[in-house]
């Protein structure tokens, strides 16, 4: 009875053992070994391991393929003074790149190399790390290859490509044909048997076998004397259906090809690599769009100052160029020829969100592959404990029932190798006869237990190597990709390194990684308020991402375009450095310099004196500070902080004349729906930048604003408050606005929305008395109404506003009102717009005299889609003044969508009648506009070297 | 060799040593007058402070001379200028505004001479002032030499102070024909003129490059008021076509300044949401979570049985618990899978996009809570009707 509880409490203890064994993985020393990969021509053995303490060690790695019949050693290689860094890691040992080869089969790499897979079959790999021939640490690895040929192998791509394209599908010779074992009724999969082995025949080394195993149609395939696998085989239509089928999972969801079972297991971030190597036949798509636009008029409306006819160019280009992602975008409008700021553009840029998408997209796959690993994992694991469980039991009754037979412990058994004499030894003469007369039974259960005891050694490895592929992926992998996407405006770099263990080293170490912006051409970048600030720069704009900040740079020729439309032209030159020292703050250095160019010192107005004060041409130098960030829960902030200054300044000292200061804040308070926000600027007399678009020198701005909403979001209201401060340097004044806005939000009732702006001039008293002042006062009134509803099969929408603007100057009061009504009737064919209103507007004679000029106008318009490709509208518009008809105009257009190309026509022509003033007389205008819309895809040209 | 080298180059050293000290001498003969405008260099122009500068006498006696000072605009026809004549002791001499007072001006434009003159102020723009000085000789035969000059450039570009009232920056209209808005403070204002422009924000181009570079849809170079009404016989606006717009003020035809440019966009009143018509059956009896189901004038409900009679008692509370009345109160279930329909809309008195709950009791007396969100058929956009 006693031995009996012994093997109970031995098998209770190797229960606990095998539940807790994820405990025990979680000891410091953890190394998991994944089956072979390439990349660029190479092959890599893949290792991750965690360990206490740095150690620098050599690396023996001796690998066997079993297969059913035979086992050969693939590679035995040593790697030399391999430095494992203390903690988590991941590395990649180029196998060709080994400082001792005791074995190597080349076809084998070769194999990898050209099908990105590894043939069939069971790999035992050893690894050893030792020290000057001192083991520090072995360990052996299983890797279970499935002889189905995997959904990433080059070699089946290769051939799904055939069946989807359909190319070389061509008549299949009679020699081919007789080779087939397969029954002669079967004809369809017969020939889509041989049509594969003659597009596998292609590839240089690969050879074919058609087989029947079950009722399923094989094509075994070989590279010279290796085996790749299976390849299923069915009729035509459905080969082509499968290749479709599984493009497009590889493609958008390798999740789907996830191999989760525990022998044929590997990490996902090793089956990720594999799924997303890129084929390399597989091309680049181009996309792109040109938009044309003709307009033909004989005239132009009063005071249009557009050309009569002019024509537009649009276009963008998103290609791959060197492997990066470029953007060639251009406009090109024939109304440059009559002006000096020029509207054309045509630029060069780096497409940073498309590879921010690619890679979105990659990490993405591989989370969706992660969380599938992650979801069969408890199942996975339970099943494996299980039958470990019942292996361990099996053994434990086995030891058991011959514990009672032969008052012998298993474990001698074991040791004995079923060896009955060796077991007799020790034993009296009746058991030791017993033992002799048993003799078979004994060998036989001998037999059994180490089988069982294989099986569980097997099992418990599969299982160890499951965990750890686990524990590497989530630790090395898919907790940084978390961690990395956490904050909203994570860089694309941070992304790479985070990704870096399942990306290809190419990518993860290359130089476009840190790329953050690379623009060359016309350009309207914004670096900051006081430096540049979306003026045309003719130049470059380069960004790079150094992990500990981001450097900027940007060089070339500003354009200031003056209100008259002149264009100064400043050499400009910025340099920025971007940080983000803790959490949600980003700090911005730059420093911003300009100086006049030829252009404008070489001005036939000018003198152009040697001796000339030289401060105009002497550069100026603008360093500003920016910060952006959360200061607690709901609180953003916003500033910077500039400061100008020339080398020819006598006094250098900051002071608050040539600095320039703009702080934002804004706050959502927690838990009710109020947002405030607050505004200053100040902008000395003396800052400095005649390259900006629009300067503010001399201003002190304050903007207050709260908006809250009532009665659950019903009523929404909101109350601003705007000043301007001018001090020029012998005036102060200042312009005050307020706004008050009430609006409802309702889908059942009409919207309505008030807003009142009162506002008003004021300037110093000293000012005041030194020249006449005249103080201006006045309001905006602004109301709307709007209501929507649905009848079937169309909605109706309704649409009142008014408007009034009132303002005072001494006794001199000025009003002018508008009122304006529209209705839209939308159902899927068809819309139709009606709309009205009326103005009131006071106008001054020569004579000083003010008269009010009130114009009724209104008109109706309809578009209609006729057909799934041509739309048409029509149009009539009318407009009477005090003095009869202003204006009359009929509008006309058609836009067509070609089917089958990816162009769309359109064209709007409008014939109006128009009489400005009561003195002119009605003029006709005609005008017409033609359009040709293009947006194209196409995969990049592939150029064959002769 | 070695003799010859140093010779060569002692001599090559005096000889430069000498052209040198010539050419200095030159120099400082052509620099007994040196005009110094430090003192306004990088400062806008007035009269306060228009003389505000230095003349050298290096000649060590006093001289005549005749100042001439002018001031010109880049690219533009106006000009202001004044002559001086002073006399210049030897050494510094600071010339300030009450030796100024003497000089006498002329202007290109009375308007220019008003701004500059009555309100210290220049138009907008670049300009150059220099200031020419001549010995003058009693004797014509006497050699006076060349006037000395000096100039220095300035960018007038401060904010005139025209705020832009309404539309407000990005603003979404619903009008066609919009009403412009802006206040301007100034000590002339009443006497100014106004440029407005409307022109069209093309792909790429922010507020400033859409109003300088594209050729304006609208413009008015004539408004004598702080307000436009898009006129009906201009170029009609397009819808969801972006537009910047900003003003410029003139006095008396001289450009003195303008407003920021700013954005506004005519839209439609865009469509209410839509909502998926197609709802499915919800079984409320095997779903613990606290989710909240949109009910579109029904609820959908599954309900498993396993008694041979059973009925489900139907209440809504709305989120203060105040119960709603409901028709049809009781509903029988069978034995098994039950699919069945509350019909809300026109039935229940329920407010569109509200929240209630839906409480099911069986006769087992069990109680179930479905959180649903009520919507109005009539006030929302099926995806199935419009298929």
């Amino acid at each position: 009875m006693r031995a009996v509880w012994r093997y109970y409490l031995l098998f209770g203890l190797t229960l606990v053992s095998v539940l807790c064994h994820g405990q025990q993985a979680d000891s410091a020393i953890r190394f998991s070994l994944d089956p072979l990969h390439t990349e660029q021509k190479y092959v890599y053995q893949p290792l991750s391991f965690s360990i206490p303490s740095e150690v620098k060690t050599s690396i023996r790695l001796k690998c066997y393929q079993h297969t059913a019949t035979d086992s050969i050693c693939v590679y035995d290689l040593v790697f030399d003074k391999v430095k494992l860094k203390k903690g988590i890691h991941h590395i990649e040992l180029n196998l060709e790149k080994n400082d001792k080869a005791y074995k190597i089969e080349y076809t084998f790499l070769e194999t990898i190399k050209r099908f990105n897979q590894l043939p069939p079959g069971v790999y035992i790999t050893t690894m050893v790390l030792y020290d000057e021939s001192r083991q520090i640490y072995a360990e052996t690895f299983t890797h279970n290859i499935d002889s189905i040929l995997p959904a990433y192998s080059g070699l089946r791509q290769s051939l799904n490509q055939s069946f989807a394209t359909g190319k070389g599908t061509g008549i299949v010779t009679k020699r081919l044909k007789s080779l087939s074992p397969i029954s002669p009724y079967d004809k369809k999969i017969q020939q889509a048997a041989n049509l594969t082995r003659k597009n596998a025949s292609r590839q240089s080394g690969v050879t074919s076998t058609i087989v029947k195993k079950g009722n399923t149609v094989y094509n075994a395939l070989y590279y010279h004397s290796w085996f790749l696998g299976y390849y299923e085989q069915h009729e035509r239509a459905e080969m082509v259906n499968q290749a479709n089928t599984e493009t497009e999972r590889l493609k958008n969801n390798p999740a789907s090809l996830l191999k989760t079972d525990l022998p044929q297991f590997t990490s996902v971030s090793s089956q990720f690599k594999k799924a997303n190597a890129k084929d390399k036949d597989q091309q680049e798509e181009i996309e792109g769009s040109i938009d044309i636009i003709g307009n033909f008029s004989n005239g132009q409306e009063p005071n249009s100052a557009q050309d009569n006819n002019y024509q537009e160019l649009r276009g963008d280009l998103h290609a791959e160029i060197l492997n990066m992602p470029v953007v060639i975008e251009g406009y090109y409008t024939t109304q440059d020829k009559n002006r000096k700021a020029k509207a054309s553009y045509i630029r060069v840029r780096y497409d940073l969100e498309k590879q921010k998408e690619k890679l979105n997209k990659e990490v993405g796959n591989y989370k969706g592959m992660y969380e599938r690993a992650g979801a069969s994992g408890q199942g996975i694991t339970n099943g494996a404990s299980a039958l470990l469980n019942q292996l361990q039991q099996q053994q434990v009754l086995s030891a058991h029932q011959f514990q009672s037979n032969y008052r012998i412990s298993g474990d001698k058994l074991m040791v004995s190798g079923g060896d009955v004499e060796e077991l007799a030894a020790g034993t009296d003469s009746a058991t030791a006869a017993k033992l002799r007369k048993d003799k078979d039974a004994i060998q036989q259960r001998y037999l059994q237990m180490q089988e069982t005891q294989a099986k569980i050694t097997k099992y418990q490895k599969l299982l160890d190597q499951y965990r750890n592929a686990q524990y590497f992926d989530s630790s090395l992998n898919y907790s940084k990709i978390q961690e990395a996407t956490g904050s909203k405006d994570y860089s694309y770099k941070s992304l790479v390194k985070a990704a870096g263990n399942i990306l290809p080293e190419s990518k993860a170490k290359s130089f476009l990684s840190g790329l953050t912006k690379l623009n060359i051409g016309i350009l309207n970048d914004y670096e900051s308020n006081y430096t540049i600030s979306g003026q045309t720069l003719k130049g470059l704009n380069f960004g790079y991402d150094l992990n500990l900040f981001t450097v900027g740079l940007t060089a070339g020729k500003t354009e200031y375009v003056s209100r008259n439309g002149d264009i100064d032209r400043y050499n400009t030159y910025l340099l920025k450095l971007d940080f983000k020292p803790v959490g949600k703050q980003k700090i911005g250095l730059i420093y911003y310099g300009y100086t006049p160019t030829k252009q404008i010192l070489d001005d036939s107005s000018f003198t152009k004196t040697d001796l000339s004060v030289p401060s105009f041409r002497q550069p100026v130098h603008i360093v500003s500070l920016t910060h952006s960030g959360t200061i607690t829960k709901g609180l953003q902030m916003e500033s910077e902080g500039a400061y100008s200054y020339k080398n020819t300044r006598a006094n250098s000292d900051i002071d608050l004349h040539h600095t320039a200061i703009k702080s934002g804040l804004q706050y959502e308070l927690p838990k009710i729906p109020v947002h405030l926000k607050a505004e200053w600027e100040q902008v000395g007399k003396q800052f400095e930048n005649n390259a900006l678009p629009y300067t503010r020198a001399g201003i002190e701005r304050y903007m207050l604003a709260t908006d809250f909403s009532l009665f659950k979001s019903f009523l929404k209201a909101g109350v601003q408050f705007n000043r301007v401060q001018q001090s020029t340097f012998y005036s102060t004044g200042y312009n005050t606005k307020w706004g008050f806005d009430l609006q409802t939000k309702s889908k059942q009732y009409p919207n309505l929305l008030v807003s009142y702006k009162p506002f008003s001039t004021f300037r110093r008293a000293e000012d005041t008395f030194a020249i006449a002042q005249r103080p201006v006062f006045g309001s905006v009134w602004i109301a709307r109404a709007t209501y929507q509803f649905k009848r079937k099969p169309a909605n109706h929408r309704f649409m009142l506003s008014y408007n009034r603007n009132k303002s005072t100057v001494d006794t001199l009061s000025y009003q002018s009102h508008t009122l304006q009504a529209s209705y839209i009737y939308t159902s899927t064919k068809l819309t139709f717009t009606a709309n009205s209103g009326w103005s009131s507007q006071p106008y001054y004679m020569p004579d000083g005299t003010m008269l009010t000029n009130s114009v009724v106008f209104g008109g109706v318009s309809g578009s209609k889609r006729i057909t799934k490709q041509l739309m048409v509208n029509l149009g009539q518009e009318l407009a009477y003044a005090g003095f009869g008809l202003q204006r009359r105009a009929t509008t006309l257009g058609l836009n067509y969508r070609f089917e089958k190309l990816p162009f769309t026509v359109y064209t709007q022509c409008r014939y109006a009648g128009i009489r400005a003033n009561e003195t002119t007389v009605i003029k006709n205008i005609w005008f017409g506009q033609l359009g040709v819309q293009c947006r194209f895809k196409t995969q990049t040209p592939k150029f064959k070297r002769k | 060799m070695r003799i010859r080298k140093p010779i060569i180059q002692r001599v090559s050293t005096l000889l430069l040593l000498l052209i040198v000290a010539t050419s200095w001498q030159g120099r400082a003969q052509g620099t007994s007058l040196v005009v110094n405008l430090a003192q306004i260099d990088g400062i806008e122009l007035n009269p306060e402070n228009v003389f505000n500068y230095e003349i050298l006498n290096n000649t060590g006696s006093g001289k005549d001379v005749a100042i001439q000072g002018s001031i010109r605009y880049r690219n533009s026809a106006l000009k202001a200028s004044y002559s001086l004549n002073i006399r210049l002791q030897p050494g510094n001499n600071p010339i300030g505004k009450e030796r100024g007072n003497s000089a006498i001006w002329s202007f290109s434009d009375n308007g220019l001479k008003e701004l500059f003159k009555d309100y210290g102020k220049l138009p907008q723009g670049t300009y150059e002032y220099c200031v020419t000085v001549s010995l003058k000789t009693i004797n014509p035969e006497y050699d006076a030499g060349e006037p000395i000059s000096e100039c220095t450039y300035q960018t007038v570009n401060d904010i005139f102070l025209i705020n832009l009232i309404e539309p407000e920056n990005n603003a979404k209209l619903y009008e066609l024909n919009p009403m412009f808005s802006w206040v301007v403070n100034y000590p002339f204002a009443s006497q100014l003129t106004y440029r407005i422009r409307i022109a069209q924000v093309k792909e790429g181009q922010n507020n400033e490059n859409a109003i300088n570079r594209n050729n304006p849809v609208y413009q008015d170079n004539q408004v004598m008021s702080t307000s436009m009404i898009y006129p009906a016989t201009a170029k009609p606006l397009e819808k969801f076509q972006p537009y910047a717009w900003t003003v410029d003020a003139y006095y008396k035809g001289i450009l003195l300044g303008g407003a920021e440019a700013w954005r506004f966009t005519i839209i439609e009143d865009s469509l209410l949401k839509e909502y998926n018509a197609e709802q499915s059956y919800y079984d409320f009896a095997g779903h613990y979570g606290e989710s909240r189901i949109t009910a579109i004038g029904e609820i959908k409900l599954k309900y498993t049985s396993d008694m041979m009679y059973d009925s489900l008692e139907v209440k809504i509370i709305d989120e203060q618990n105040t119960p709603i009345k409901v028709p049809q109160v009781t509903i029988g279930m069978h034995n098994g899978e039950n699919y069945f329909i509350i019909p809300l809309y026109e039935k229940v008195k329920l407010g569109h996009g509200r929240n209630y709950n839906l409480q099911l009791m069986n006769k087992d007396k069990k109680v179930f809570v479905v959180p649903f969100k009520y919507l109005n058929p009539i006030l929302i956009d099926g995806q199935k009707n419009d298929k």
